[in-house]
């Protein structure tokens, strides 16, 4: 007898992590190695600015992200 | 007792609702008899009002959220049994039977905007907990609720988007939100984010889904798409200050703020994504063993739905495809590696993780082009033919740039365009005869022009139904073409303007000749024509065969002489001029002199040729006249002897200071023909000798000789094109403006190109470096140069035969051998130079027709990259000659004779033979005679006749070695009509009947009797070469 597709229809199938994995082996921010952008902002490198905020995100508590 | 369940809506809002346990006990004493035919109120969903109050009974932070919330109805499909929706576990009713279907339920929901419902669905996360006993104002106790499996997975996908958030797994992109441009965190997750993702799309509740979404995937993007952006905008708002000016400065600064989105100029816009496209997607990974390839397949079989009915236009595809570098032939569809399958085993062997793999490169991929990651785990698009021909015009140049494997149909490439193509069909005016095999630049044709696509013309209807369809890729006689609305607009535009009408020949062969030729912004893509016009415009004129000769005709062709004279041939035949352009000793004259005698012997020869060239020339055109076309009668108009009346003549040779002085009567003459050798002399069109020369009738054409490169000097090319075909090539103006600027001073290869492409049917060059051409050439060419005795030397000269011939009279033997030796000597002298014999040490200015001829040989031999060794037997005139070509030349000329010591001997040929070194050397015939190796030189100059042929041949061996080279040119210079050019007759002469017959130096012309002498020495009338 084939099992009744909908009979699952309320359920899932996935975990709700407690804590982050264990601190994610960083493989480094997704832009470094592409050197400078050449998008200049405020006089300033756009490489350079994204490296400051992926520190600040990560530097972050979780509180607000 | 609740239960809470939630769903994301297409409208991008979180719907939250909730069933309730007493309202489904009441339901159940209440149930209709049938089932509902529409969709009804779900019988114990909560009102919405009723899980605000849930929320609020959670904690302030929900509780304010649910104030904002408004109330709506939401459509759920839902499992039902029995006229009546099935509780979901979270209720406490029990098991639910069998014979489950899904319907339609309204629901009352509350409506979280993304913002909102990212704070909520925070809040709601609770990895320990999946419920809360809560204490609701006006009710006693503690009410239950549950949080449904749709709530709990909706909390863990924003969960997994917070993290990615936390740990800048983004990258900075433009988005286009509402027409407006927009600043956007895309996620980038790492692998672990990856497979958790997939974990999250393997276990979606279908509940999540009731609202009717198809593809948990396509969720699960759309949601870390939207929460990543949420929560880092979230993190960053208000970190930067706005800065004033540039669209870069307002996209950061619109990244660091609530609302994305922000305004630029698109120019700027424009810039910036391509520069964030370029930056982003970075490089293929250098090593990988495998290569993402997207492959365009246009619709080929009838649509799903009418399998009998013809192929849809809009039914593209887009495959995305793995390639393995090593065999770029194997392309596994996406489609097998994320089956699991053979093709992932197989992948599996030379990359850790094969769909990460994949993935990661769609992730940059979709850098470029967004709409190439419509979904988690894609394996193509359907692509309307809007979106074909975007692929093909814009993404597919961008991926490939970015190293990606584009493949597209094979038609793309070799695509046509839509242009203009024109047929021209000749009419002669009434009353006037048409003249059938001659082109008339002058004459007026009628025209018609028709829109084509590459070789295909259009009809008025097709072209009609294209700017009908508003499509970029249309399908045209089972063909699919790119069309441009423009274009076609621009074509139906022309087409009713100027459609039809008439122009004259030479516009229509310039349209014709020019590949870049535009009208109305389109290409022309074609000009035929009837009639000889079309002959030309097909190219026949290059596979003309060469006329007969005549069987007197004192030359055999080589087989590119042939050919050159069937170039002329098929240009008198249409009645176009050309410039035979060959270098120099490859025959230009013989050439012109066989389509003389060609078209005599045919009969067709319809009136006399005028031959025009440089003084120093005319002795040489006259003897090679005689000598290869004696049929033809040959008139000189030159000299002060000359009439002011042109005798009846096959060919006229006259001199350019002549044509000047008689245009009159030169132009009373209807010439067949006009040809202009060493025609650089009339490179400029505004001289008085150019006018006179371009004012000249002609009834069929005129030819410029010269070998002087012309690729270099593009106004003088424009010169020798114009005097060849007046007007075709536009004004000197136009051309310099079209063609000389950009290459010589652009140094425009394609302009370049184009203008050999255009001057082509006109220009025969031939170099005899070219090896096809060395290959009909002899190893040593040798070649009588002509030349004439200025006024000075006929003077000179027939004072010394006066004098010889008087003291010859009185003397007998060895002083009469002495005197008749010296007396030739003196002659010789003479026929070199006036200072020579004068022994004045006068400048040699312009004294000499030997001299002058001399310097253009050598004028014409450098331009053409040659080396020359030049041999005297007059060690006198080799000094007088060395400052005199240094100067005139305008660099070095090395000069041997036999006063050099040993050691500056060896510098000297050391010197000629290096690369770089000094190109013409001068030698002394007795010190560079023998024991000498100077290959370096192509080109040997003999200015004197030695008596013995034996001299001059050993002297020509310093630069022929047979082995070494086999492209020397060997020139003797000989004064007509003197002593010199007798004295070669005799040693011919003598030559052809025994070899050995004038190997005794010059003592066999002492012998000679007084009348033979006489003849010898005599100067005849024709020497002079004086204007």
């Amino acid at each position: 007898m084939e099992p009744d597709p909908l009979a699952r229809f309320w359920d899932g199938d996935f975990t709700l992590r407690a804590a982050p994995p264990a601190p994610a082996p960083v493989e480094g921010f997704p832009t470094e190695g592409l050197g400078p952008a050449g998008i200049r902002i405020g006089g300033r490198d756009l490489g350079t600015l994204l490296a400051e905020t992926y520190r600040r995100l990560s530097e972050q508590d979780g509180s607000s992200a | 007792m609740y239960a809470l369940h939630a769903l994301w809506r297409a409208d991008g809002r979180l719907a939250l609702w909730a069933e309730d346990a007493r309202a489904y006990t009441a339901a159940r004493l209440h149930r209709p008899a049938t089932a509902p035919v529409a969709a009804t109120a779900h019988p114990f969903a909560a009102p919405a009002a009723e899980v605000a109050r849930l929320l609020a009974a959670l904690g302030p932070g929900p509780g304010w959220l649910a104030e904002q919330a408004p109330e709506r109805w939401s459509t759920l499909r839902l499992p039902s049994l029995s006229g009546a929706p099935t509780p979901s576990p979270q209720l406490p009713i029990g098991a639910t039977g069998r014979g489950v279907s899904l319907t339609a339920w309204r629901v009352p929901v509350l409506l979280f905007p993304q913002p909102e419902a990212a704070q909520l669905l925070g809040e709601l996360f609770d990895p320990y907990w999946s419920g809360a006993s809560l204490e609701l104002p006006g009710t006693e106790g503690s009410v239950e609720l549950a949080y449904g499996a749709s709530l709990r997975w909706l909390t863990a996908v924003h969960d997994l988007a917070w993290r990615l958030g936390g740990r800048g797994r983004a990258l900075p992109v433009v988005w286009e939100r509402d027409g407006a441009p927009y600043a956007h965190w895309q996620p980038a997750p790492e692998r672990a984010d990856r497979r958790e993702a997939d974990a999250l799309v393997r276990g979606c509740p279908p509940a999540v889904l009731a609202e009717g979404r198809t593809g948990a995937a396509e969720l699960v993007a759309e949601l870390l798409d939207r929460f990543v952006d949420q929560e880092i905008r979230t993190a960053l708002d208000g970190v930067v200050a706005p800065v004033p000016d540039g669209a870069s400065a307002a996209w950061w600064a619109a990244l660091h703020r609530a609302d994305g989105r922000f305004q630029a100029p698109e120019a700027e816009l424009a810039e910036l994504r391509e520069q964030l496209a370029v930056w982003l997607a970075g490089s293929p990974p250098a090593d990988s063993p495998v290569r993402l390839c997207f492959r365009l397949s246009e619709p080929l079989g009838p649509a799903d739905d009418n399998p009998e009915g013809r192929p849809s236009d809009d039914d593209w595809r887009l495959d995305f495809l793995i390639q393995v570098v090593e065999q770029p032939s194997l392309l596994i569809p996406a489609a097998e590696l994320l089956d699991g399958g053979p093709a992932f085993a197989a992948l599996a062997r030379q990359l850790a993780d094969p769909v990460e793999s994949y993935l990661a490169e769609l992730d940059r991929a979709a850098l470029r082009r967004p709409e190439l990651r419509p979904g988690r785990r894609p394996t193509g698009l359907k692509l309307d033919r809007a979106g074909a021909l975007d692929f093909l015009r814009n993404a597919a140049p961008t991926l490939t740039e970015a190293g990606f494997g584009v493949l597209l149909p094979a038609w793309w490439q070799r695509r046509p365009a839509l242009g203009l193509a024109l047929t021209a069909t000749r009419t002669a005016p009434p009353g006037t005869v048409e003249r059938a095999a001659q082109v008339d630049r002058d004459a007026v044709v009628d025209f018609r022009w028709q829109a084509a696509i590459g070789e295909v013309k259009l009809s008025q209807q097709e072209l009609t139904d294209l700017g009908a369809a508003q499509q970029g890729l249309v399908r045209l006689r089972g063909r699919w073409v790119e069309v441009d609305a423009g274009q076609i607009a621009a074509a139906v535009g022309f087409l009713a303007r100027h459609g039809s009408g008439s122009l004259p020949t030479a516009e229509l062969l310039r349209l014709a000749l020019d590949p870049a030729a535009t009208v109305a912004g389109l290409p022309v893509t074609e000009v035929t024509a009837t009639g000889p016009l079309g002959e030309l415009l097909a190219g026949r004129t290059q596979d003309t065969a060469a006329p007969a000769l005549p069987p007197d005709f004192g030359a055999t062709l080589r087989p590119y002489q042939e050919r050159g004279l069937a170039w002329l041939h098929g240009l008198a035949r249409l009645g176009l001029g050309g410039v035979l352009a060959d270098d120099m000793g490859l025959g230009k004259t013989v050439q012109t002199l066989a389509l003389l005698a060609a078209e005599q012997y045919a009969g067709t020869a319809t009136g006399p040729t005028l031959l025009v060239c440089p003084m120093s020339l005319v002795g040489n055109w006259q003897r090679e006249a005689a000598r290869f076309a004696p049929m033809l009668r040959v008139h000189v108009h030159h000299g002060s002897e000359r009439g002011s009346s042109i005798p009846s003549a096959d060919l006229v040779i006259t001199t350019y200071g002549v044509l000047q002085r008689d245009a009159r009567a030169l132009a009373g003459t209807s010439w067949r023909r006009v040809v202009a050798d060493e025609a650089q002399y009339v490179k400029n069109s505004a001289t008085a000798q150019s006018r006179a020369l371009r004012s000249l009738p002609v009834t069929v054409h005129r030819i410029a000789l010269t070998g002087t490169p012309v690729e270099n000097r593009l106004s003088e090319l424009h010169a020798l094109l114009d005097f060849a075909n007046p007007g075709l090539f536009g004004s000197t103006e136009s051309f310099r403006e079209r063609f000389a600027v950009p290459v010589e001073q652009h140094g425009s290869a394609d302009v370049g190109s184009r203008l050999r492409r255009l001057s082509g049917p006109f220009v025969l060059r031939r170099l005899k470096t070219d090896p096809l051409i060395a290959a009909e050439l002899p190893a040593k060419q040798e070649i009588t140069v002509w030349c004439n005795l200025t006024a000075e030397q006929a003077g000179l000269y027939q004072a010394v035969v006066a004098d010889v011939l008087h003291r010859e009279q009185g003397i007998r033997g060895v002083e009469r051998k002495a005197t008749v030796l010296a007396a030739i000597g003196k002659l010789k002298q003479v026929c070199n130079h006036p200072a020579q014999l004068l022994h004045d040490r006068s400048p040699l200015g312009d004294r000499s027709g030997k001299v002058a001829r001399l310097e253009e040989l050598l004028t014409e031999a450098l331009a053409e990259g040659d080396r020359v060794l030049v041999f005297t037997q007059y060690a006198e005139f080799g000094r007088l000659l060395q400052p005199h070509l240094t100067e005139r030349l305008g660099e070095e000329v090395l000069y041997l004779h036999g006063g050099v010591p040993k050691h500056r001997r060896e510098e000297l040929v050391a010197r000629f033979q290096a690369p770089g070194g000094p190109r013409v050397f001068l030698l002394s015939l007795r010190a560079g005679g023998t024991g000498l190796n100077l290959t370096a030189a192509n080109q040997v100059i003999h200015l004197d006749r030695w008596w013995n042929p034996a001299v001059e041949d050993q002297a020509t061996d310093r630069a022929f070695r047979i082995g070494q080279r086999r492209d020397v040119q060997v020139r003797r210079l000989v004064c007509v009509g003197t002593v010199e050019e007798r004295i070669a007759d005799l040693i011919e002469a003598k030559r052809a009947l025994a070899e050995a017959a004038v190997s005794t130096e010059e003592q066999w012309l002492t012998g000679l009797d007084p009348s033979t002498l006489r003849e010898l020495v005599t100067l005849s009338a024709e020497a002079i070469g004086a204007d």
